[in-house]
């Protein structure tokens, strides 16, 4: 298939060949190039064109007429391809790009589109190249249709609530620790005042290791100072009295809870310091919707002469507002390693419930003296999942944990910015 | 943690004073323990470790006078007479006991069952199973003081455990019974505990049945409870939780005089 191009267009539909123009010009008599500059235009192409089929010649400036042809060869062309008649002349057309080819695959292509389709939903370059999107008709524009739906790449929610929970404890000039997930009893119990024979050291509640047999207990001075604690306690305490077992210290635990990592910490700092950790946990827990044997725990110690119970109330106050809970209350609680203690209960509106969102305290003096600190020492261990569990679409937490399920998290809206 | 269940209506006879269910849903849990089910008749809380006063009914209902300042004070409770002996012989595997008595206590089929409650859920915290205390509480007029409380091999002693018809020996109990499994808390020793009174009749093998001549009914005025374990610290504690349970429904403390080894194996 051949088409006209532009120049096509201009030289065989619109105006004359450039060379046949200039013969009408100077079919009566010679004229000075100067002349025809200003009465033609393509008069470069005109001369050319016009030597080359021996038509006219130049003499001292001027250009003279030889012969004029009845029609030229391209007018022929044209005519010939019309009447769909392969003649030389066509070499020339395409030789001046006056028509150019299309290739018969590309108007097999654009043919068949237009079959297909009783309006042109897109423009193809087969339609284009071919022409033949001008006598097609084209559907409208449906401006009201949804566009496709884009999953781009976005946080999962637990790591959404990790980072928004670490950014709001920075800001409350918090340092971040960490620690590993395997701990000695000696860590995860004894240092927090939780007596040997206490239920939650016992196998259905606590993970505890084959491997390694033991762990390492920390300076002989600071085991000491927990088993006289644990035994006897002091001039301020009665202890536990029992007999205190190093062996017992030594059994390596998934850590119960990441106050582990506090605790840890609370001997390595000089108050007045605070410090929290996000971290996994590990509980003998049976599965279902609301249960996993591994969760995160929010964990922060406040260590300084100035703080007390009012600013513990505080601290979880400001930092469940700023997760968005504005009805915050607190219920009395207990934990072997803290006195008072605490319950933060959270309001959730869609069930008229208070919910407890995990513990809190001041440590015990049993714990915070074998560390050597001797002043008040705030501290809670809040669960983080229970947060994500209050939106009402999440029925089930295996969902965002270990099934995953895409469309739940695809769908789910997180906030980006507050 | 424990859930313990109460009846509003013993709780209010015990308080005197009726109980809203605002007050029951969001003011109680406030004394420090969950609410986990509520309806027209019961309440169930969660009770923490360190108050396991908080297990009995009666406990519970002295801690909310408190609580809602229909009382205040320490109360003290009256421990009287010179005491009942119970002689302590040296037993191996269970070394420490503690017991005493509660007279004139009538035994409704509520307190009964509050009693139960109580004993099972002790057991079950600070009692850890069984192990470090158990608790048995008798009917005091169907045995003669004073008491024995002694080491007897296993396949030879032979008594009527409750809820049995025939004697057995306390090895056929472990087999048989099925408070048998507490058996495996005197594992590794060839002798095992138990109470007896002057003329020999079984009281109890601690810690895993009564005996069938102690039984507690509506009937029975007086009581007489052991507490045997390993930690005579929180036996003290149990015992003290169960004897003012039992004085706050109207009975009298009577002092029980442990005579024998104070130097135990631990």
């Amino acid at each position: 298939m051949y088409k006209l191009t532009e120049e096509g267009k201009k030289y065989l539909l619109q105006k004359d060949l450039p060379e046949k123009r200039l013969i009408e010009i100077i079919e009566e008599e010679p004229k000075d190039i100067n002349y025809l500059k200003e009465k033609m235009e393509d008069l470069d192409i005109a001369i050319n064109w016009a030597k080359r089929k021996k038509l006219i010649k130049i003499e001292k400036g001027k250009v003279k007429l030889i012969k004029k042809p009845s029609k030229h060869l391209e007018e022929k062309a044209l005519e010939d391809l019309k009447d769909k008649k392969e003649t030389k002349g066509i070499e020339r057309l395409l030789d001046r790009k006056l028509i150019k080819e299309i290739r018969e695959d590309v108007v097999k292509k654009a043919k068949k589109q237009l079959e297909r389709n009783t309006k042109i939903t897109h423009l193809t370059p087969e339609l284009i190249q071919t022409e033949l999107w001008k006598d097609a008709e084209f559907k409208e524009y449906n401006i009201k249709a949804l566009g496709k739906k884009k999953h781009p790449g976005k946080k999962h929610i637990l790591t959404y609530y990790i980072d928004k929970i670490r950014r709001i404890f920075l800001d409350m000039g918090f340092e971040e620790h960490t620690g590993p997930y395997v701990e000695s009893s000696f860590w995860a119990f004894d240092a927090l005042y939780t007596a040997q024979d206490h239920p939650v050291r016992e196998m259905q509640d606590t993970f505890f290791l084959s491997k390694p047999k033991e762990m390492k207990l920390p300076d002989k001075k600071i085991v000491k100072r927990v088993k006289r604690m644990h035994e006897k306690g002091d001039k301020e305490s009665k202890g536990w009295r029992y007999k205190w077992k190093e062996e017992e210290a030594k059994k390596p635990v998934l850590r119960t809870h990441t106050t582990a990592v506090t605790i840890k910490a609370l001997r390595e700092v000089e108050p007045p310091a605070k410090i929290f950790s996000i971290g996994k946990a590990f509980r003998n827990e049976t599965i279902d919707y609301s249960h996993l044997p591994e969760f995160n725990q929010v964990e922060g110690i406040v260590a300084s002469e100035e703080v007390n119970f009012r600013n513990l109330l505080g601290y979880l106050k400001e930092f469940y507002k700023k997760m968005g809970f504005e009805k915050i209350r607190f219920r009395p609680g207990y934990f072997p390693y803290t006195e008072m203690s605490v319950e933060p209960e959270v309001y959730y509106e869609p069930k008229d419930e208070w919910l407890e969102m995990g513990g809190a305290g001041i440590f015990r003096p049993e714990v915070t003296k074998p560390m050597g600190i001797d002043v008040p020492v705030l501290a809670w261990g809040l669960g983080l999942e229970r947060i994500p569990m209050l939106d009402p679409d999440i029925k089930d937490i295996r969902d965002f944990y270990y099934r995953n399920d895409l469309k739940l998290l695809r769908n789910k809206g997180i906030k980006i910015r507050e | 943690m424990s859930v313990v269940e109460f009846k509003i209506n013993e709780l209010e006879k015990l308080i005197d004073k009726t109980l809203s269910d605002e007050l029951l849903k969001d003011k109680i849990p406030m004394m420090g323990c969950d609410i986990e089910y509520l309806d027209k008749e019961k309440v169930r809380y969660e009770i923490f470790p360190n108050r396991p006063d908080l297990l009995s009914q009666e406990g519970f209902a002295r801690a909310l006078k408190y609580f809602l300042d229909l009382d205040k004070g320490l109360k003290k409770y009256e421990v009287n007479g010179k005491g009942v002996k119970l002689n302590k012989k040296r037993v191996k595997a269970r070394p420490k006991i503690t017991a005493a008595i509660v007279k004139n206590v009538e035994i409704t089929e509520e307190i009964l069952k509050s009693l139960m409650q109580l004993q099972e859920k002790l057991h079950k915290t600070i009692g850890r199973n069984r192990e470090k205390v158990a608790i048995g509480i008798h009917d005091l007029d169907k045995v003669n003081p004073p008491f024995t409380y002694k080491q007897v091999k296993p396949g030879k002693f032979k008594f009527n455990p409750l809820g049995c018809e025939e004697e057995l020996t306390l090895k056929e109990i472990k087999e048989k019974h099925e408070k048998g499994k507490y058996a495996n808390i005197l594992k590794g020793h060839d002798k095992w505990p138990v109470i007896v009174d002057s003329n020999n009749k079984t009281l109890s093998f601690p810690p895993v049945i009564n005996s069938q001549n102690t039984e507690v009914t509506k009937e029975t005025r007086n009581l007489f409870i052991d507490v045997t374990g390993t930690h005579q610290e929180t036996l003290e504690k149990t015992l003290n939780i169960i004897v003012t349970t039992l004085a706050e429904r109207g009975g009298e403390i009577h002092k029980v005089k442990i005579k024998g080894l104070e130097k135990d194996l631990t």
